[in-house]
């Protein structure tokens, strides 16, 4: 399995939240797969720096900075990705925020913020690249949800599971919008990944049977996994990557 | 930090049974291929002497059980360590299926069905898991059916009803052994294109069933296989509880 290239390798794929934390660690995954990566972020600096370490290393990737909650920055985005790159063959929606505030507490504002981000962008970037993906007959489209998207999350996290619950089930349906062109569409639920959105929060370790809190590479995995093509049966599908802690 | 793409297969010792034919061949030539050692394990003797000569690599064994008995359950881990002194992975592929409207299903059949597919996989991992829990280290893969999530298709009702409880023993294990650094998933295939899967099935059954797979076909042995290889490699180290579907979006539940 590790002696064959995949097909991903060559292919142009679009990487958003690639500044830190699980998105770094999925870029750092795909270039060494042999993907070309355009990382979107806001934190041009961020997407810039991973950009040059990739090259570094031999990989190939361009920073592209972009608002994801600006409807029309996401289709710009993803236009200057293919004049950079060629045409598109993947992307993985990694961008996400989470408010710390009550539903009580959550404006109109609030809530028009997290579901921009976290569902629409994802649904506008999927049909921005759908039309490279059905020419090309093949591609690969991972989305990061959350267990938070099945359990509702923490009292804390107010519309984050909301959100996450309509990237799930926006999997689905553009799984099987694009399944007759080849192309696989799936999610990854994780839960508690050591990261700067989780900080402080180890002490839930303990009620992870696994006994640790997960790492960005971890995930950073499964997303390979999802784009390799030992992945090409399958398509609707969220992958729990979270050490037991949800097992539904 | 550079991400390695090594799976972490290299010296493990895995017992994959079913192995003779369909996914489970599938997954012991894959597993052998990544550098692991293979114990296989069936009860199609020819079969796997044939599946076996395509092995790569050496210090392989394989042997013949029919794990309806509980007892040839622990004779083939007890096998495996005598051979290999250790079992790393436990990929439980074997099944057996009795294509059977549910009103015609005897008890015969449904005694052979649930020994086979369902007790077997429980004493296997009973016999297994405390050589993994002293070394903290296993991974163990056991195969389920969507049919046992949301109710059995094409006269397979007794099939479906074993395989959803490979659910509450995988969960079990998950739990309980997590803390040992063991994982246990679930990998549950779709229709894919075995002598087990086209079992009795008409060629017009078999197009009206690849019409309704959102990629409009059935799956390949070795596109489920690279499933359970990646739950046991060091790509997929914190999934853990998880039924991973390979069925090209037929079932989508959630």
């Amino acid at each position: 399995m590790e002696q064959t290239r995949d097909t991903i390798a060559g292919k142009a794929i679009i990487v958003t939240g690639a500044a830190r934390g699980i998105g770094q660690a999925i870029g750092d995954r795909l270039a060494a797969m042999g993907a070309r990566l355009a990382l979107f972020d806001i934190d041009a600096d961020a997407i810039r720096a991973n950009a040059g370490r990739i090259a570094d290393r031999g990989g190939a990737a361009v920073a592209v900075p972009v608002d994801l909650s600006d409807a029309d920055a996401i289709v710009g985005a993803v236009a200057q990705a293919r004049r950079q790159l060629g045409s598109i063959g993947g992307l993985v929606n990694n961008a996400g925020i989470i408010q710390l505030k009550s539903l009580a507490d959550t404006t109109a504002d609030d809530f028009d913020l997290t579901i921009a981000i976290n569902l629409r962008a994802p649904f506008l970037l999927i049909q921005a690249v759908a039309p490279d993906l059905i020419e090309q007959k093949w591609g690969r489209v991972v989305s990061i949800a959350s267990s938070a998207g099945k359990t509702g999350g923490s009292s804390a996290q107010g519309v984050y599971g909301v959100s996450k619950s309509g990237v799930i089930c926006l999997t689905k349906s553009w799984a099987r919008e694009l399944a007759p062109h080849g192309a696989t569409v799936n999610s990854i639920s994780p839960a508690l990944i050591e990261t700067d959105m989780i900080k402080g929060l180890s002490e839930f370790a303990r009620h992870i049977p696994v006994g640790r809190l997960g790492r960005p590479d971890e995930v950073a995995a499964t997303v390979g996994f999802l784009m390799s093509d030992g992945a090409a049966f399958i398509t609707g599908e969220d992958i729990d990557v979270n050490g037991g802690f949800l097992m539904d | 930090m550079a991400a390695s793409l090594d799976l972490g297969l290299e010296g493990r010792v895995a017992i994959v049974t079913g192995a003779a034919s369909g996914m489970g061949r599938s997954v012991a030539a894959l597993l052998a291929d990544a550098g692991a050692t293979v114990h296989g394990v069936d009860i199609d003797a020819d079969g796997l002497r044939r599946a076996r000569a395509s092995w790569s690599g050496a210090g392989h064994s394989a042997g013949v059980a029919d794990l309806g008995q509980v007892q040839a359950c622990r004779d083939v881990v007890s096998d495996a360590v005598s051979r290999h002194r250790r079992v790393d992975f436990l990929v439980a592929v074997h099944a057996l299926l009795i294509r059977k409207e549910l009103a015609d299903v005897e008890e015969a059949d449904f005694d052979r069905l649930w020994t086979v597919n369902a007790r077997s996989q429980f004493f296997l991992c009973q016999a297994v898991l405390p050589g993994m829990a002293e070394r903290r280290f296993g991974r163990i893969v056991l195969f389920t059916s969507p049919g046992g999530f949301i109710g059995a298709t094409v006269r397979s009702s007794a099939y479906a009803t074993t395989k959803s409880a490979s659910l509450g023993l995988s969960r079990s294990i998950a739990r309980r052994y997590g803390p040992c650094n063991i994982t246990c998933n679930l990998v549950s295939p779709g229709v894919i294109d075995t002598p087990m899967g086209n079992l009795d099935l008409s060629a017009d059954e078999i197009a009206a069933i690849e019409h309704a797979i959102p990629l409009r076909r059935r799956g390949t042995p070795d596109e489920v296989a690279r499933a359970a290889v990646f739950l046991v490699s060091e790509w997929a180290g914190y999934v853990n509880g998880h039924v991973l579907v390979v069925d090209g979006g037929n079932t989508m539940h959630a």
